[in-house]
């Protein structure tokens, strides 16, 4: 299990990581590896050309901005985890790492090749999805941002053209909502058969402002409704409507059997899922919602 | 072949490699440091955990070229001036290893974690072993292990102990 | 040299080994390398059943560093059969069809592993797929047969009668019947299977480093293959990284490594990855068994009728006595008059099975305590009181099974599983379990009996040598993978030489440091060296007082050797330590050295009850271990750390097969889990603490009393997983019949009785 040969690239700046990407359209960015070089070493992929940007210190920010964060693709998942800013502006980023894979494997990975990597079943692409992160992708030519609901287009495919890369993500900061994130993997920091997190704003009647819930492992990309999340808004959060809200997406979803789970044990995974992530986000929104009023 | 420099347990090496080679590799075959071991070259079973500016890393997933200029820690590195470091100590008057296969890799994950978790629960001690596997032990010695050496890092007598 | 104050036996000394090892400098096959090897990487085949049309190596062949690609298409010395697997053995290279998906089809040899497999890339195979092979029992049918020379696909048959045999049934109040599966299982060792060869031509001898359970057997391959003299060939183990069973039989690879370093002149090295692990390293546990119980109104057994097949893989490998050990642990514990035993070893598409850690030992079990478990239901009877009523009682010992051969020798058995129900607390349990319903959080308990039959063939022998410097060398051919010999060998030579242990060096598992041996697997070193170890050390002292006479100027008669010091009988005030014995010997530039080996066809009957309580989640289907204990007989104790480890490991590999483990295969015999994310080993976090109680009876059948434990904690493991999982839901009459039972297969299980409520 050794990889195959490839050009190797190291660039210094992300212009001229660009300018290379621009060059060879068949390259891949090499970032943390956790799930390139597995491929490579099983000889799924054969990369021609491999630019490692693990130099590129441009894009290891964690910086405030307006709108919540910003935070480049070579931000690694020990730092998400760590890093106090994203502990106080998206506490549930900081959370979800412990979901992540191992400590070795989050010493690596990068914020911008779980993105990239586009698995419908990891933590990552389930919160861009949940909060509407916006994906900053660069190439020689241009920037722009891609919504994440736009960015993740079917299992591993991304709407990245071949010559752009992604070299930030801007996520608005939920530090007011609740939210809660919850998933069942056979072992500890196996890849999930399912995975839910969802956020809740309350009014100051505790009705529901505003709720959103987002799924990963049930679909060839991560799983959302704002139709159905708009249905939520004036309801009273209880039990009750958990589990209606379950019982919906029950429905509501079309998961696929594989090896280790059939479509409908993951529905009812699923189901399960929400109604625990609702309840847990519900919790730490009346949190926030008394110390929005005590502030 | 590119050239690149590593530090590893201390000492710096120049080295020509292909930009192909895994870490792994060449710390086992250029640079004869044989401890650092491959289990599956996929990231999951953990033997290969080095640490890699300090913290734990699958040497089986990174490009040596990638680690170019980066202090790297090895199993061999642990001990100092032939007194084995407490979680060594611990592996052994523990039976934490059988076969030893799978041994180095947990011992760079447990001396990583250590370090910032003076005082760890078993279960604590479990999760942070999430990512190593063992076949041989059922981990429940070498949980006592990481217990027993975090006592003696705690304590500070790991030079006492180990002098046998 | 302090004099030890009290025996080595039974001490839960640290092992001597692991200094090294806790330092990474123990040395693996991998670790070895040659001077100008090369090393060989294999194409491997697709198909599970496909004939070869031709091969193209050309490609292959031109690429840098790539110094030969062998296929037997052009070698035709690698079509012959390997040797010591009968009655029907692969070719080391697939010439003309493939039987297995992973089956070795060309072989690179070249400068390194990354170019090797540049090459294997490269070598186009042209297949015309077949028909594949992947039910047992419908390949037992012999609508189509595998080899046409065999005649059939069933390679072996296992039958045995006791009693009035299934005429007996008739007799019974009940006949429960159940059809019982488990699933395909990988032993996956972390150190994968590796080899290396450097062959000598001006002596003509070949030097081998072989990740191997048995040097002398694969001596004996090896010399048989190449067509030389056992003494030509050096087997040495090096570092084993884990067994299990599965590093013990006939491989291609070793033939093709020795056989090229040979050709070649070349030292030649093969270090299997993970992938091929998964793809050609043989496998076991698959059966599906049809069985009746037949039972009396008031839960005494009558008789067993079981009809098993065992999908063996396209060639025999070890599989045979996977399935006659099946047949033989059919009974368990209990006592049942009357038995009717039909196994069949069934040819398919898929990997060859091979002993796996239990080998056999876990399926009779699981059958028989699942069967168990449906007689209570079906009686409306307690499982625990249908246990107590049928458990052998220690006034019946030595019990006969009604298997050949196989009489139980010692312990009490009843008394054990009453120790576990105790240790358990039982009644505390059943209200503990009926609150949490009421939460609804499901609790289950588990238990399972089960008696572990170890050794009973051949011999193994010990070596022993003084050395100048009065240390004694302690030579095996034992061949450890970890279970600690060096350790647990020395302690029992320790006593017998009265010695301290850092006096004793053992070498296990090298063919120039002792004549004969036949290896590590089924529990039997303990049993065999172990005792061998204390003949040995008696015959060592014997010549030993021959040079301690001629220092001391008197007759051999009136030596005597206490607290490790020789002496002539009267004189205590003079006398020879065996340093000073070495000094003495010297001069004479002979050496103090002893041979002895120790046989016994007798098995030993270690035994034990096992209980675990389970929490499970109704809605994830997720199954969590709260507690497990085990009450377990290992005979006399060498070394209770080393014991425990084995009970401990054994019990949570086992706990993997029964929940996690399993080899998938399609229904034309495509294995779909072949690598560690989809197939599951237990880590940290899912693995329990275990609770061990010892019981301990030395076996009667040697000397030493020594039983085996390797295989205790991993027998009774599926069978108490699913009784547990059932017991959660008893309400709900859950019934399992294959493990493993992982949450998807229980998720499944659940929407038959209704799903979630």
């Amino acid at each position: 299990m050794k990889p195959p040969a490839f050009q190797y690239y190291q660039p210094h700046t992300l212009d001229e990581a660009l300018q290379l990407l621009s060059e060879h359209g068949d390259a891949k960015i090499l970032a943390g590896g956790q799930s390139l070089i597995p491929m490579m070493n099983m000889r799924l992929a054969h990369p021609d050309v491999l630019i490692d940007i693990n130099g590129l210190t441009e894009l290891t920010h964690i910086k405030e901005t307006d709108q919540g964060l910003a935070i480049g693709a070579l931000v690694r998942h020990y730092q998400l985890e760590q890093h106090p800013l994203i502990q106080r502006k998206v506490p549930l980023v900081a959370e979800a790492e412990h979901l992540i894979g191992h400590p070795a494997i989050r010493s690596r990975g990068t914020i911008g090749g779980s993105l990239s990597h586009a698995d419908p079943a990891a933590e990552l692409p389930v919160l861009a999805t949940l909060f509407d992160w916006e994906l900053v992708v660069s190439s020689a030519a241009a920037e722009r941002t891609i919504p994440a609901r736009e960015f993740f287009l079917s299992y591993f495919i991304t709407a990245l053209a071949p010559d752009e890369m992604v070299t930030g993500v801007r996520t608005p900061s939920h530090a007011h909502a609740g939210a809660h994130i919850t998933e069942y993997a056979v072992r500890a920091g196996d890849f999930a058969l399912a995975i839910a997190a969802a956020s809740i704003v309350l009014n100051a009647s505790d009705t529901i402002q505003s709720a959103r819930i987002a799924l990963g492992g049930v679909a060839d990309i991560p799983w959302r409704d704002p139709d159905f999340e708009a249905s939520l808004q004036g309801q009273s959060p209880s039990p009750s409507l958990w589990r209606e809200v379950g019982q919906h997406i029950k429905e509501a979803i079309d998961p696929t059997d594989d090896l280790h789970a059939s479509a409908d044990y993951r529905r009812q995974l699923a189901q399960t899922l929400v109604e625990k992530a609702l309840a847990g986000a519900l919790e730490r929104a009346k949190l926030a919602e008394m110390k929005g009023r005590q502030a | 072949m590119v050239p690149i420099t590593l530090t590893v347990n201390g000492v710096k090496h120049a080295l020509e490699v292909e930009p192909r080679w895994l870490l792994a590799d060449v710390l086992r075959d250029e640079l004869h440091l044989t401890g650092t071991h491959l289990g599956c070259e996929q990231g999951v079973c953990g033997a290969c955990t080095v640490l890699l500016d300090g913290r734990p890393a699958r040497s089986c997933l990174t490009l040596a070229v990638t680690a170019s200029g980066c202090e790297i820690t090895t199993v061999e590195g642990l001990a100092k001036d032939g007194v084995l470091h407490p979680v060594q100590e611990a592996f052994w008057q523990e039976h934490a290893l059988q076969c030893g296969f799978c041994t180095p890799g947990f011992l760079m994950t447990a001396a990583h974690f250590l370090e910032n978790n003076p005082n760890p629960t078993r279960s604590a001690i479990r999760e942070a072993l999430s990512g190593n596997l063992c076949r041989c032990t059922g981990y429940q010695h070498i949980v006592n292990a990481v217990e027993r050496a975090a006592t003696i890092i705690r304590e500070g007598d790991s030079h006492a102990i180990s002098q046998d | 040299m302090a004099i030890q104050e009290r025996s080595w036996i039974g001490r839960p000394v640290p092992r001597t080994e692991d200094r090294a090892l806790v330092q990474g400098l123990g040395q693996y096959v991998s670790d070895i390398n040659f001077e100008g090897q090369w090393v060989m990487a294999l194409v491997r085949s697709p198909h599970a059943h496909a004939r070869i049309a031709r091969i193209n190596t050309e490609a292959a062949k031109k690429l840098p560093g790539v110094h030969a690609v062998i296929t037997s298409q052009e070698w035709e010395n690698l079509r012959r059969p390997l040797p010591g697997m009968a009655p029907i053995a692969p070719p080391a290279l697939a010439h003309d069809r493939v039987y297995y998906v992973g089956e070795p089809v060309a072989a690179i040899l070249a400068d390194n592993r990354y170019v090797a497999e540049d090459a294997a890339e490269l070598v186009e195979v042209h297949y015309e797929p077949l028909p594949a092979l992947s039910n047992a029992e419908e390949a037992a049918q012999d609508q189509e047969i595998l080899h046409p020379s065999l005649g059939t696909n069933v390679v072996d048959r296992v039958q045995y009668e006791s009693g009035a045999g299934r005429g007996a049934l008739a007799a019974a109040d009940h006949v429960v019947t159940a059809t019982l599966r488990l699933g395909r299982v990988s032993a996956q060792p972390m150190e994968p299977r590796g080899i290396a060869a450097h062959y000598d031509p001006q002596n003509q001898t070949l030097l081998v480093y072989h990740a191997t359970q048995s040097v002398h057997r694969a001596q004996e391959r090896i010399a048989e293959y190449l067509g030389m003299e056992k003494s030509q060939v050096r087997v040495i183990a090096p570092e084993v990284g884990g067994g299990f069973g599965v590093k013990n039989g006939t491989y291609p690879e070793e033939a093709l490594v020795t056989y090229c370093a040979v050709h070649f002149q070349r030292p030649i090295k093969w270090a299997g990855d993970r992938f091929e692990e998964f793809l050609s390293t043989y496998q076991e546990r698959e059966q599906i068994h049809h069985v009746e119980l037949g039972i009396n109104r008031d839960g005494t057994l009558v008789a067993l009728v079981d009809t098993y097949y065992q999908d063996n893989g396209a060639y025999p490998g070890g599989g045979m006595i996977v399935s006659r050990t099946t047949a033989r642990n059919l009974p368990g514990p209990y006592r049942i008059p009357h038995l009717a035993i039909n196994g069949a070893a069934v040819l398919t598409n898929k990997v060859p099975q091979a002993p796996y850690r239990g080998a056999g030992r876990p399926q009779g079990h699981y059958i028989i305590e699942r069967m168990l478990d449906r007689a209570a239901e079906e009686l409306g009877m307690d499982r625990i009181e249908i246990r107590r009523k049928n458990l052998v009682r220690p006034d019946e010992l030595p019990y006969r099974t009604g298997i050949p051969d196989a009489m139980y020798d010692s312990g009490d058995f009843p008394q054990a599983f009453q120790d576990l129900l105790e240790a358990i607390d039982l009644s505390a349990f059943r209200k503990r379990q009926a609150a949490a319903r009421q939460d609804g959080i499901r609790l289950g308990l588990g238990v399972a009996n089960y008696v572990e039959v170890s050794a009973g063939f051949g011999f193994e022998g010990v070596r022993l040598r003084l050395l100048e410097d009065g240390q004694v060398l302690l030579s095996t051919g034992a061949t450890g993978q970890g279970q600690g010999h060096r350790t647990a060998l020395a302690q029992i030579a320790a006593d017998t030489l009265q010695l301290p242990l850092d006096r004793i060096t053992v070498v296990e598992g090298d063919t120039d440091q002792i004549q004969k041996g036949i290896g590590t697997f089924g529990s039997r070193t303990m049993i065999m060296a172990g005792n061998a170890a204390r003949v040995a050390g008696e015959g060592f002292i014997a010549k030993a007082k021959d040079w301690a006479a001629r220092a001391l100027e008197a007759h051999v008669d009136d030596i005597i050797f206490q607290d490790g010091r020789f002496s002539v009988q009267g004189v205590p005030s003079v006398s020879l330590d065996w340093a000073e014995l070495a000094r003495k010997i010297a001069p004479s530039g002979e050496m103090l050295i002893h041979e002895d080996y120790f046989g016994s066809g007798t098995p030993t009957y270690g035994f034990g009850s096992h209980g675990m309580i389970v929490r499970v989640d109704e809605r994830t289907a997720d199954i969590r271990i709260e507690r497990y204990v085990i009450v377990h007989d290992g005979g006399t104790i060498v070394n209770p750390l080393l014991a425990n480890g084995q009970v401990i490991g054994g019990t949570v590999q086992g706990l993997g097969s029964a929940l996690y483990e399993e080899m998938i295969y399609s229904e034309d015999g495509q294995p779909l889990t072949t690598s560690f994310l989809d197939y599951r080993l237990p880590g940290a976090v899912e693995s329990p603490d275990i609770e061990i109680h010892h019981r301990d009876y030395p076996a009667p059948s040697n000397p030493a009393g020594y039983k085996g434990v390797g295989e205790a904690g991993i027998i009774p493991s599926q069978a108490i997983v699913l009784s547990a999982v059932e017991d959660a839901f008893q309400d709900r009459g859950l019934k399992l019949d294959f493990a493993p039972v992982t949450p998807g297969r229980l998720f499944q299980a659940l929407e038959e009785k209704g799903g979630f409520q």
